[in-house]
């Protein structure tokens, strides 16, 4: 698959190109537009409020653990709830 | 502005880049993993497939779950779309598409329908019909056309609006009743790879991946990117959100999973080991986020602990790269799908209450 893409990238890069998305070799006033919208891109995305990785962290963290008792994949399940145990053969003798 | 010029432009670019990571920095308090120094280890972990799927004639390439927690829908790369109970194993449906690699598909919320694509550059919708001798290519729809191949698409919270992602570089959402485009992404400076939906607590954003190596947020009503992020050194191949909406993890090429967080605008985590060599193709969540499990084209997947950044196992098992991998929807198990044209529901071992299997004279407990 990766050498698939690689290869496919080729051609959207094309495709691309054709569309006026990406000019590289387009003439100078496309280039001006695409740094624009970089530029204005740029300014909205500095303009956003964060908070502390310390708080962001605690908050992961208080996630995780409020929900641990019903993760199934985490503290595993009883045979007799597990909807993916073996199924249940009788043999009769 | 008139006097704009290009070196201008340029230069304003790399001040405002240089701005953007001084501000993220400011906040870099502390390591996910140093607040999670306190947390009681995972101990070990002991993982089983329950149930091998085998039907697909060449690689797996895509797989998703029904809402209903049993049914699958996989697709592969010779065109056919499968949609299998997972708890019989048995084949429900078939559908062979008119083009190979079908790299997306999705199962409908509702489940009565199934989205896929690849190669044929759409994705197109095909409703599910309880009559099993129904030709299901008859009633199928085309919905959204890119220039490009599809890489992904999923259904938003109804029937009735597919997100998809394209080799063309643009996400984009369409409504599947009449085909029409209702908004298009364009911020990706190459093929975009992956997208997941936020969970519909947190709004209406979702996240995409791509070959350009950024992830990036967006606004589904605005087409507005909110949010991106530029540290993997290779192909992004899969983003999954955080159960709780305010991260996301993704998996690369570069053979790590990182995990960023969206209020803190900034990666918090990066789950790598020197001897993961091969990249990771996709990646998943247990339901409280404490685990991250990745399938990797070294045929393996890892299960991490998402705050203490340690590997808690690796699985092994298919016989070729692992190409995608699923979480259900109730968490009780996980579903992958990989080139070695099967997929695989594994779960937790445990250890049945007393299971007593008499063998002549003995009795055996028999862990299952």
């Amino acid at each position: 698959m990766f050498r698939f893409r690689r290869a496919l990238l080729q051609t959207s890069a094309n495709s691309l190109r054709t569309s006026g998305i990406m000019s590289n070799n387009n003439a100078s006033s496309s280039s001006v537009a695409v740094a624009q919208k970089a530029v204005k891109q740029l300014r909205l995305e500095a303009k956003i409020r964060r908070i502390n990785v310390s708080q962001a962290a605690t908050d992961l963290k208080n996630f995780c653990l409020q929900n641990a008792h019903k993760d199934p994949l985490l503290v595993g399940v009883p045979s007799s709830d597990n909807p993916f145990r073996p199924p249940k053969s009788c043999g009769l003798l | 502005r008139p006097s704009d010029t290009l070196t201008t432009l340029k230069t304003e670019s790399e001040t405002l880049k240089t701005k953007l990571e001084e501000e993220r920095a400011k906040l870099h308090d502390v390591e996910l993993h140093q607040v999670a120094e306190k947390i009681e280890a995972l101990g070990q972990f002991v993982m089983k497939t329950r149930r091998t799927l085998k039907g697909h004639g060449n690689k797996v390439l895509c797989m998703d779950w029904c809402k209903d927690k049993r049914r699958i829908v996989s697709s592969s790369q010779d065109g056919k779309v499968i949609v299998w109970d997972a708890f019989t194993t048995n084949k429900e449906h078939a559908v062979t598409m008119p083009c190979t690699w079908v790299m997306a598909c999705a199962y409908a919320p509702s489940g009565c329908a199934v989205a896929c694509g690849g190669l044929d550059n759409k994705c197109s919708v095909y409703p599910l019909s309880l009559d099993k001798n129904e030709n299901l290519a008859a009633k199928k729809k085309s919905v959204a056309m890119h220039t490009n191949y599809l890489s992904a698409c999923c259904f938003t919270n109804s029937d009735m609006q597919i997100l998809t992602s394209s080799g063309d570089g643009t996400c984009a959402l369409w409504d599947v009743e009449s085909g029409q485009m209702l908004q298009s992404f364009h911020g990706h400076a190459a093929d975009v790879l992956c997208l997941d939906l936020a969970p519909s607590e947190t709004g209406n954003t979702f996240v995409s991946g791509g070959c350009d190596k950024k992830a990036c947020v967006w606004d589904m009503r605005t087409g507005q990117c909110i949010q991106s992020f530029e540290t993997h050194e290779s192909d992004i191949n899969s983003v999954r959100y955080y159960p709780s909406g305010d991260a996301f993890a993704s998996g690369s090429d570069d053979a790590t999973c990182r995990l960023y967080d969206l209020r803190a605008d900034r990666e918090v985590a990066i789950y790598s080991k020197e001897s993961i060599i091969f990249g990771t193709s996709s990646v998943d969540f247990s339901l409280s986020g404490r685990l991250l499990f990745g399938g990797y084209n070294d045929y393996t997947i890892n299960v991490w602990d998402v705050l203490k950044g340690t590997r808690v196992s690796i699985l092994f098992g298919h016989e070729n790269r692992v190409s995608t991998l699923r979480v259900s929807p109730d968490g009780t198990a996980f579903c992958s799908g990989s080139w070695d044209h099967t997929l695989r529901v594994t779960n937790r071992f445990s250890y049945a209450r007393l299971l007593v299997n008499w063998s002549g004279s003995h009795s055996v407990i028999t862990p299952l």
